[in-house]
């Protein structure tokens, strides 16, 4: 915890939440929800705002939890972006270590986990998303981990001090991350895939044998068409029994299993949700006066012309600032072509737009395994949505641009595939 | 190690970038962000491309979305502005 200033979380037991009112209640005390309060506050210098936050930190920057960074010593102290005189500094109260669980909308109430009852003017669902439940036999055992906050990243930070095995289940960005951290640390790490390759569908095979190679040379040994179908031990973690036998011990797991959104508590009251909270460009939901960002938005993208969720850092923050934008009185909508990329092993592995599988999508390659370098573009009706990028990283921006001038691929399929032919020269 | 580009643009109060390339972890969001301004290097780390491509607005959209605050800004005083 930054040590700046008086620590906003203290007033979780200090202040009388018993009916208090806001003029701006955000739920979620991520970059998203952050991000919407300084917004807010930008443009109502006096409006009263709340940030209702389930972990007891202020915003921290949760990429950094599966950077190399975090787990060396005196790593914590990165991560922070706001310190906790930032909220007292713009009038901005934290209600830290607390977790909404009913919203009466006509009431406009929000009643927290301890019963206070907060009312609102305007409300933000900024709830992000937590990490998909692993149930299997033995999978309630200590030192089984799945990264999604910062006591997560903690626990695993202490935990790898004496481990010397661990057993990563699934892939994905955290997947890799991780598996290069545990490297790094010198602990011996077998990755398990249920798919016949890495990330598969999301990577194309060519796309995932980079990676897999950079894996296996650094000493991760990937088990593909493989399940877990135990965790064995005492009160630890001692090893896990694949459905085919196989035994591994290890004294830890890290699950990359994926996530989903915790929306049960919205469901009654009439608030429209799919897998995320439904909204239209503005991030305004059905519900006059309620507004949804982040991981937990399933908004109406504008370039993409379809309805996505996404749960990337770049999506959430800038979710935020236009919710903070449109909660202060402005009519901004929402448009953005998101991205994310990382690194490890010396490779690169980015993501730009809509890079889920569908059947309504065509793939296009670009890319040789000489130079180990690929780019997969998602066709959708004719246009490029999205595209998953390794060691191209570079094209990024062009990519982006072509995503978001609806550029219709009809003719340019041969230059398209060519690795050597230059983006640029498709863009006006 | 910052690398500093000096920004000139004409009715910019922002005049310099810098790139702490120790913090960058080569998220991309500046890229996504600001297309004309930023871009990764081979060592998949941010470089500004153009110092005064783009608007003092979408500069310090591009500096917010970084998730390490490896950028900075400073204004004409020499103050830095972000973070």
């Amino acid at each position: 915890m930054p040590d700046q200033g008086d620590n906003p979380c203290r007033q979780i037991g200090e202040t009388n939440l018993s009916m208090k009112k806001f003029k701006y209640l955000i739920i979620g005390g991520g970059v998203s929800g952050t991000t919407a309060a300084e917004t807010v506050r930008q443009n109502d210098k006096n409006g009263s705002i709340a940030i209702v936050s389930e972990e007891p930190y202020p915003a921290y920057s949760r990429v950094m939890l599966s950077k190399h960074d975090f787990y060396l010593p005196e790593g914590e102290n990165k991560i922070w972006l706001k310190t906790p005189d930032w909220y007292i500094k713009e009038n901005i109260e934290l209600i830290a270590g607390k977790i909404a669980v009913n919203l009466d909308h006509n009431k406009k109430i929000i009643t927290l986990n301890g019963g206070e009852e907060i009312e609102y003017d305007k409300l933000l669902i900024a709830t992000g998303s937590c990490a998909r439940k692993w149930i299997i036999p033995g999978s309630d055992k200590k030192n089984i981990f799945a990264l999604r906050n910062l006591d997560d990243a903690k626990a695993i930070r202490d935990k790898m001090q004496t481990a010397k095995k661990a057993v990563a289940i699934g892939g994905g960005f955290v997947s890799f991350e991780m598996c290069h951290i545990l490297r790094q640390f010198n602990i011996d790490t077998t990755l398990v895939l249920r798919e016949s390759y890495y990330w598969e569908p999301v990577l194309s095979e060519d796309e995932a044998a980079v990676v897999e190679e950079v894996l296996e040379k650094n000493g991760v040994k990937i088990l593909k068409n493989s399940e877990a179908g135990e965790v064995i031990g005492g009160e630890s973690v001692e090893g896990v029994v694949l459905k085919n036998e196989t035994k591994i011990d290890c004294d830890m797991i890290i699950l990359g299993i994926g996530v989903v959104c915790s929306l049960d508590w919205l469901k009654s009251p009439g608030l429209d949700v799919n897998k995320g909270i439904l909204t239209n460009e503005y991030l305004e939901t059905n519900i006059p006066d309620v507004w949804a960002s982040g991981d937990a938005a399933e908004f109406n993208d504008l370039i993409l012309e379809e309805r996505v969720q996404l749960g990337n850092w770049l999506n959430a923050q800038q979710q935020g600032r236009i919710a903070g934008l449109n909660m202060a009185g402005k009519k901004e909508p929402f448009r953005l072509v998101s991205s994310y990329s990382t690194g490890g092993f010396g490779i690169s592995i980015c993501f730009v737009g809509d890079v889920g599988p569908g059947t309504d999508r065509i793939m296009i390659s670009r890319g040789t395994k000489e130079a180990k370098s690929w780019a997969r573009l998602i066709i959708k009706d004719g246009e490029i949505i999205g595209a998953t990028m390794i060691n191209r990283t570079p094209e990024l921006s062009l990519i982006s641009k072509l995503i978001s001038t609806d550029f219709k691929i009809s003719g340019h399929e041969k230059n398209l595939t060519d690795p050597d032919f230059d983006l640029k020269k498709l863009i006006i | 190690m910052r690398q500093e580009y000096i920004r000139t643009k004409e009715g910019s109060n922002i005049s310099k970038i810098i790139v702490d390339r120790d913090l960058c972890i080569g998220a991309a969001s500046c890229i996504a962000v600001s297309a004309t301004t930023f871009k990764l290097d081979d060592e998949n780390k941010a470089v500004v491309m153009d110092p005064n491509a783009t608007s003092d607005e979408e500069l310090i959209m591009a500096a917010q979305s970084c998730p390490t605050k490896a950028i900075i800004l400073v204004d004409k005083s020499g103050k830095q502005i972000y973070p």
